[in-house]
């Protein structure tokens, strides 16, 4: 990826830290990182691995504007969006950010097409319904849009996951283990509709995982160790 | 300690902090708090007016006539050796300085009573009033505004109140049981001047004995009774004639019942979240080495703990309430029984078993969940369609033990579960009509459609039982106001606003001219007391029908009267009024009822004596004239010659408030009876009674609103869950706030709606069928219903959604 293209993220001196209710005053706070940065260029897949408990979905809830530091800055294609009203914020997230989730999280009620078009409505866009089907039909799904998630099997939902990702176009997309409740030959078709999805919508992609393989498909890769990034080089 | 009770303490004292327990046991304390309250309620006032003790009718057998009774009835007690004591009871004025009440007077003959006590203030008294005196109820001494041993007028006569009449038996029955009473003696009624022949009066005569000469003596009398006469056995309530008890008994079951079911509601889901919650623990329990027969115990040992705790709480709290109705009843009820023990341990006994019914099949399974499942975190389902099934089976037993009856709790069961069907049904297509109506005006109309999709089952539960409750609460405040408002609206501006009656023939000239000097004018009509007893010279039983000789004006004895000439607003329906001949003008509805036809002849029996003559016109009375009304109108040389008093109504205008004390004085042995304040007094007692009802049924409302707390509860981690996805898909906190604000608002205003509809809807059933009124709308219904069941709904729903930060989101859906 050419390093001149605009940053998609730029992490600034990061830090996170908890109240540890309970512990002895000198112990009261846990630090789960400290002055981080992390800088992601437009179009550019990322990785970030690490062991159990090092706080890789905090981080991915940093780098989303979900959580907010306790110092430093996050900022999405230059807006800082911790500056921006709570409206401000989620519309701007409603428009750029897009999620998939280890465990799909398609809600059992809404049929296929009905959670594809989900994002759509909540931005109050008009024609969500042709969209989320044009996008159902891109992942494989064009046959099942009645479907219920319980009706689907593991691989199939996460495709309706994948199409709700992508219909709002984001230009980042968050993943977080998204094959990790999968077994390797779904995850490894799964993964290849992510890249290429991802690749046609120029969307950024942050994936988090614990599978190296999987990691080493992406442009680079960090490790979180210690509350610190490190690039691990080829 | 054994270590199963040990590790059940610690639980049952720990569980007081989760949501779920404590929601458990608010629906059992509401649940035991209403049914204890309607439970003693509707037993007390059964018993009340149903018990016929002696001590409460003051002999063993009384006989009540409207004729006073033969001395030859005396004289055959006095041979038996039985002792027996006479009664006349009638209603007049009391009257002292400026003030007079119309009162329920009973004169007495010695001892009085038989059986029972007098109870009265000072407590020493003579067998009788002594003479000169009387004894009075103490509303009566407020009423005149006098004091003990001051003196006041009973017709002609004065008396001293020597004593107040604290409680007393034998205090006849109906709404002359509202006035105060006066107890006198009978040897002073003649010097009063109040009742002469043809005056109205109830006679009784109480008599004391073994049970063998009495019911010797019942055998004996009754084949002599005439008509009008009964004999009453303080042994038998069979006779008792209970119909709008049974109502009232009936509506207080109806709101228990109520109760009953959405607390059952309430129970049986929070027992299904709490067993649900259990689950984990219970596995780990059995992992360490618990039997499912120990993990048994240390559930019913919680649960029974936690309906002790309710239980006492919530009967302590119905009885209060049910102290608060007593009080507002007792006034009304001659003898308010005392508490029955039964009827305090119904509730807390009925609690307990439904909590078992429907808790045993909740439980049970936690002692199968599959350790394996534990660890690998799965969740199972052990919810069984066939325990359910039993449980509805065992419910409606409990509830038919309850309600007595098990096709009435049946039937009520499945009425209210229809109703509340087509209630929950018809919201729910109310509630996609407005979203659909939304859509393309409202950003958020499309995730609310899909809200809409993923909550239908539990809005219809919802909207059901809601709309129910809200439309009978409704239904209750507004019959009080109709009631009222009609009745009052009926009454012309010139109405005559005072009857007077009593009034003996040798009162009628002057009484006429006092009313000219006063510029009142007033129309006297005689009265001649009569009993229909011949159709065309033919007993009744021999030309009526069963169904014709129920009708009311045959049971009783009529007022009728004479006149030459009708008055002019009369409206004759058929025939031609002429003086000269003799016959009698009837009303068109008796004429109906009894199949008369003009020519048939009407034989009236008045002291002893048949009169037939032939119905020569028929007309429409309109009973709510406020004017003196008869079924029957002779034409004049008829009746005169029979005993005879008059009655006349008239207008006392507002600027001579004297007019009724100076008639009182002039004519001590008439009773005037003021329109005006017998209104108050019937508002004041349907007030009373609505107020009472009102009570009850808002008590129920909040159990209502209990169990959809627990609806809202049930889906609420489901709630958070959703609300948590949609954010991080790109929803704000207010966005989703706002959509579970509209959802509520939706839920309550389309639940308002459909109750004020069906309000409405029985509010007209109600006026037109049981109370003669007219159809009105309430439009202030229609406005307050949804407002209140919005607010509620609201209320209810942010309270129990709580707060979602936009930080808490990815946690969340990670967890879940």
């Amino acid at each position: 990826m050419q390093l001149t293209t605009p940053l998609a993220i730029d992490a600034q001196q990061l830090s996170k830290s908890f109240n540890n209710a309970g512990a002895a005053e000198s112990d009261s706070e846990i630090s789960l990182f400290k002055d981080l940065n992390l800088q992601i260029h437009k179009g550019e897949s990322v990785a970030i691995i690490g062991p159990s408990g090092t706080g890789k979905s905090t981080l991915l809830s940093l780098l989303a504007c979900l959580d907010t530091p306790t110092s430093g800055t996050v900022t999405l294609s230059g807006t800082d969006l911790n500056k921006l009203d709570p409206q401000q914020k989620a519309a701007w997230r409603a428009k750029n950010i897009s999620f998939v989730f280890q465990s799909f999280h398609l809600l059992g009620e809404l049929n296929a097409l009905e959670n594809t078009q989900l994002p759509l409505d909540i931005q109050g866009v008009d024609n969500s319904n042709q969209q989320a089907k044009k996008w159902l039909e891109a992942v494989g799904l064009g046959e099942r849009t009645q479907h219920f998630p319980a009706q689907l099997s593991g691989g199939e939902q996460q495709r309706v996951a994948i199409a709700r990702a992508f219909v709002t176009q984001p230009s980042l997309l968050f993943a977080d283990e998204p094959t990790g409740n999968l077994d390797s030959n779904t995850g490894e078709n799964i993964i290849k509709l992510l890249f290429e999805s991802s690749a046609q919508t120029q969307s950024t992609l942050v994936l988090i995982t614990h599978d190296e393989q999987l990691a080493r498909r992406c442009d680079r890769v960090f490790k979180l160790n210690d509350g610190q990034l490190q690039e691990v080089s080829e | 300690m054994n270590p199963v009770w040990r590790l059940s303490k610690k639980q049952i004292r720990s569980q007081w902090r989760k949501a779920n327990w404590l929601t458990l046991m608010l629906s059992l304390f509401m649940m035991t708090t209403l049914v204890t309250l309607l439970t003693t309620t509707s037993d007390r006032l059964f018993k009340s007016l149903t018990t016929q003790s002696a001590d409460i009718l003051g002999a063993d057998l009384i006989l009540r006539s409207q004729q006073p009774i033969a001395q030859q009835k005396l004289d055959q007690l006095k041979a038996l050796n039985l002792q027996s004591s006479s009664v006349t009871q009638f209603v007049s004025m009391a009257e002292a300085g400026d003030n007079n009440v119309v009162s329920t007077i009973r004169a007495v003959s010695s001892p009085y009573p038989v059986r029972g006590a007098v109870i009265t203030e000072p407590k020493e008294h003579p067998a009788v009033p002594a003479k000169n005196t009387i004894w009075v109820d103490k509303s009566l001494l407020s009423r005149l505004d006098i004091e003990l041993n001051d003196k006041l007028f009973l017709g002609y006569s004065e008396f001293t109140v020597s004593h107040i009449l604290v409680e007393s038996p034998d205090r006849g029955r109906g709404f002359a049981n509202f006035n105060p009473q006066v107890i006198m003696r009978a040897d002073e009624l003649a010097a009063t001047g109040i009742l002469a022949p043809g005056s109205r009066a109830n006679y009784r005569l109480l008599v004391k004995g073994d049970p063998q000469a009495i019911s010797d003596l019942q055998a004996n009398w009754q084949p002599t009774l005439v008509k009008g006469q009964r004999l009453v056995n303080s042994g038998d309530d069979s006779q008792l004639d209970n119909s709008s008890l049974a109502d009232a008994s009936r509506y207080l079951k109806l709101s228990a019942l109520l109760a009953l079911l959405s607390g059952a509601v309430a129970i049986l889901l929070s027992l299904q979240r709490y067993s649900n919650d259990q689950r984990k623990r219970s596995a780990l329990l059995l992992s360490l080495g618990m039997t499912p027969r120990q993990l048994l115990v240390i559930y019913v040992a919680q649960l029974f703990f936690g309906w002790l705790v309710t239980a006492v709480a919530g009967t302590a709290i119905g009885l209060f309430l049910h102290q608060l109705i007593a009080s507002q009843l007792g006034e009304y009820l001659p003898h308010f029984s005392t508490l029955s023990i039964a009827s305090v341990v119904t509730s807390p006994l009925l609690a307990l078993s439904i909590l078992f019914i429907l808790g045993l099949p909740t439980l049970l399974p936690l002692g199968q969940v599959s350790i394996l499942q534990m660890l690998r975190n799965q969740q199972q389902s052990i919810s069984n369609k066939w325990h359910y099934l039993g449980c509805a089976a065992l419910l409606l037993v409990a509830i038919s033990w309850y309600m007595e009856s098990i096709v009435l709790a049946f039937v009520i069961t499945a009425l209210l579960l229809l109703l509340g069907w087509i209630a929950g049904f018809i919201a729910q297509k109310g509630i996609s009509l407005l979203v659909s109506k939304l859509q393309g005006n409202i950003a958020l109309a499309p995730l609310l459609k899909l809200r809409l999709r993923q909550q239908r089952h539990w809005h219809r539960l919802q909207a059901g039982v809601f709309s129910l409750l809200l439309a009978i609460m409704a239904v209750l405040f507004f019959v009080r106001n109709d009631l009222i408002d009609q009745w009052q609206g009926q009454v012309p501006a010139d109405s005559p606003n005072h009857f007077a009656i009593n009034i003996q023939p040798w009162e009628k000239e002057r009484l006429d001219n006092w009313m000219q000097d006063q510029e009142i004018s007033a129309k006297l009509y005689p009265i001649v007391r009569g009993r229909i007893s011949q159709i065309n010279e033919q007993p009744l039983n021999d030309v009526l029908t069963k169904d014709q000789l129920r009708t009311h004006a045959l049971r009783r004895e009529l007022n009728t009267t004479w006149q030459s000439e009708l008055d002019e607003q009369t409206q004759i329906v058929a025939g031609n009024w002429d003086p000269n001949v003799a016959g009698v003008s009837i009303e068109r509805e008796l004429g109906e009822d009894l199949n008369l036809k003009l020519g048939d002849s009407i034989g009236l029996s008045v002291a002893g004596q048949i009169i037939n003559v032939p119905v020569t016109t028929v007309r429409e009375v309109d009973w709510g004239s406020f004017k003196p009304n008869f079924m029957l109108i002779y034409t004049p040389k008829v009746i005169e010659e029979f005993p005879h008093t008059f009655i006349t109504s008239f207008k006392i205008p507002e600027d001579k408030p004297k007019a009724s004390t100076e008639l009182v004085k002039s004519f001590p042995t008439i009773t005037l009876v003021d329109i005006d304040k017998i209104f108050k007094q019937a508002q004041g007692i349907i007030s009373k009674l609505a107020d009472s009802a009102s009570l009850i049924m808002f008590l129920t409302v909040i159990s209502g609103s209990l169990m959809l707390l627990t609806i809202l509860q049930q889906e609420l981690a489901q709630r958070r869950y959703e609300g948590a996805l949609l954010q991080t898909l790109g929803a704000s906190e207010l966005q989703t706030k706002r959509l579970d604000l509209l959802e509520f608002c939706l839920l309550g205003l389309t639940c308002g709606s459909i109750a004020a509809l069906i309000a409405e809807l029985l509010l007209a059933v109600m006026n037109t069928q049981f109370f003669n009124l007219s159809i009105s709308l309430h439009p202030v219904m229609w406005i307050s219903l949804p407002i209140i069941a919005t607010a509620t709904f609201s209320g209810i729903g942010i309270l129990v959604r709580g707060k979602l930060s936009l930080s808490d989101c990815y946690g969340l859906i990670k967890a879940s």
